[in-house]
């Protein structure tokens, strides 16, 4: 038995699809495929695709300057009045809601990009998005002494530049829809936003931990003060959430940690707030959001 | 109208994909043979290295990415899994935060004895706490190139030549970063993986 045969059987755990899973996926490319169809389906399944990158890929948040376009991540220590030490789930996350509301409220124009850098495990991660999805952005990846860059084509008269093997392939372009890296019409209430995740969930309803990860995307991503107060608000009203203290995030940062149950033999996962200003740091154990601008230019990190 | 929708399917069922997709160019609605051949593995790809939940999305996006791109399909090739597999992997990269949260949630999580009714009483045993630890950190900690290779060869079982047509990578870089993945793999497993297998069944 060789590594090789011991890697097979953790990937003999997954089954194909059966014909009911992917009956969803069918339709969609039948409507795509459809030539009479005018593709309703296809409109909402963009938006969702757009959503879904911002959500996993690149997004963040940030507030510019309008001149300097500098960021900053957390609220310099105002906000919620309840000592978090020994606060329960709700009083962590109405706090880190009432300190959201104090950062400034900028909007990035469409020129601009969203800078993030995350510290995953042993890997950080930078991307620079065009904020309106038009422009050339980037991701930069180091891990473990290598580095690479891929580039993330603007999408302009619905045609984007073909990416092979991480580069450009020159002279080629595909059919696209721009992703734009900033959402304007992000609820900015409680109400309208657990409506928002309800409707945009990735697990089953009703599961507490996939609810946590649709967070934990959102709370990764830009959003406007009143946004990400109306996030974590919508959080609280989850039930089952716990408060651990003493958490540390992806980068060794201590802070609150919300613990998102999991119900199918999963690990809990456990969202980290700073004790102090009550920001949102990054996962426990796992990741740590540590840089969030709205740039002018690739590559500015400030 | 009956009649001739059996005769197509018919007529496809004898096709190959290189064929079906030539003719998807006239007819688009025949793109969806492709789909019902290949979906459930390309799904199934997705769900290794992703998770159920966003295979479920990512599925029709490989296929319909594939839709988009039909008429650049190589028809030399007969066979158009290798070709979906890339647009998949492609894929797969916009999301690697989240596959490295799955092989770290999968670490930890051994499936329950109804979920794992396919797969044997030895994997049971064999991927006991400790090894699959190993292995899912591991495969966490891969660069995204050579654990594109390792998977697409162990878990998808695509020939060499395959995963460079996949990848649109050469033969020779599809070795060495097989070599490179298997060489890290190996040492996440100690020097010699066969005692450890060998431990955890006398134990099971």
């Amino acid at each position: 038995m060789d590594d090789l045969q011991l890697l097979r059987q953790l990937g003999a755990e997954i089954p194909p699809a059966t014909p009911e899973l992917l009956s969803s996926a069918r339709n969609r490319l039948l409507a795509a495929t459809t030539p009479a169809s005018p593709a309703p389906t296809t409109i909402r399944r963009s938006t969702r695709r757009s959503w879904r990158l911002v959500l996993s890929g690149v997004a963040a948040a940030g507030i510019a300057a309008a001149v300097t376009s500098v960021l900053v991540l957390a609220p310099d220590r105002f906000g919620g009045d309840a000592p978090a030490a020994k606060a329960n789930a709700t009083q962590v996350l109405r706090n880190a809601a009432t300190a959201a509301l104090q950062v400034p409220d900028v909007t990035p124009r469409p020129d601009q990009f969203i800078y993030r850098r995350i510290q995953d495990g042993p890997s950080t991660h930078e991307s620079w998005l065009s904020v309106d999805g038009t422009r050339d952005g980037l991701v930069r990846e180091s891990s473990a002494g290598n580095n690479t860059e891929t580039p993330v084509p603007g999408c302009r008269n619905g045609r984007a530049a073909v990416v092979k093997g991480g580069q450009v392939v020159p002279g080629r372009t595909e059919p696209c829809t721009p992703e734009p890296a900033y959402r304007p019409d992000m609820p900015t209430d409680a109400t309208a936003m657990g409506a928002y995740l309800a409707e945009h969930r990735s697990g089953e309803p009703g599961s507490v931990n996939a609810a946590g990860k649709d967070v934990l995307y959102l709370a990764e991503s830009y959003l406007r003060p009143a946004s990400r107060a109306a996030l974590y608000e919508a959080a609280a009203a989850v039930p089952g959430l716990r408060a651990v203290e003493n958490v540390t995030d992806g980068a060794g940062r201590s802070g609150i940690g919300i613990a998102w149950p999991s119900t199918n033999g999963g690990e809990e996962m456990v969202l980290a707030f700073d004790a102090e200003t009550h920001a949102f740091l990054g996962t426990s154990g796992y990741s740590a959001v540590l840089a969030l601008a709205v740039v002018d230019e690739v590559g500015q990190t400030s | 109208m009956h009649r001739s929708r059996r005769v197509k399917a018919v007529d496809f069922g004898t096709l190959t994909d290189a064929a079906v997709i030539e003719r998807s160019l006239r007819d688009s609605e025949s793109f969806a043979v492709i789909f019902d051949r290949h979906a459930p593995y390309i799904h199934r790809y997705l769900a290794r290295r992703l998770g159920a939940g966003t295979a479920d999305d990512l599925v029709a996006e490989t296929f319909l990415a594939a839709f988009r791109r039909r008429e650049r399909f190589d028809t030399a090739y007969p066979d158009a899994r290798p070709w979906l597999y890339g647009i998949a992997t492609n894929l797969i990269r916009q999301h690697r935060r989240e596959e490295e949260r799955e092989y770290r949630l999968r670490q930890a999580y051994i499936p329950a004895l109804s979920e794992a009714s396919h797969a044997d009483r030895v994997t049971t045993v064999v991927t006991a706490q400790s090894l699959r630890h190993m292995l899912f950190g591991a495969l966490a900690e891969l660069s995204t190139g050579d654990r594109d290779v390792l998977l697409l060869i162990a878990w998808e079982e695509l020939t060499y030549d395959e995963t460079a047509s996949a990848l649109a990578i050469p033969v020779g870089t599809v070795r060495s970063r097989l070599h490179r993945a298997r060489k890290l793999l190996r040492e996440a497993l100690g020097s010699d993986p066969t005692n450890a297998i060998e431990e955890i069944s006398s134990n099971g």
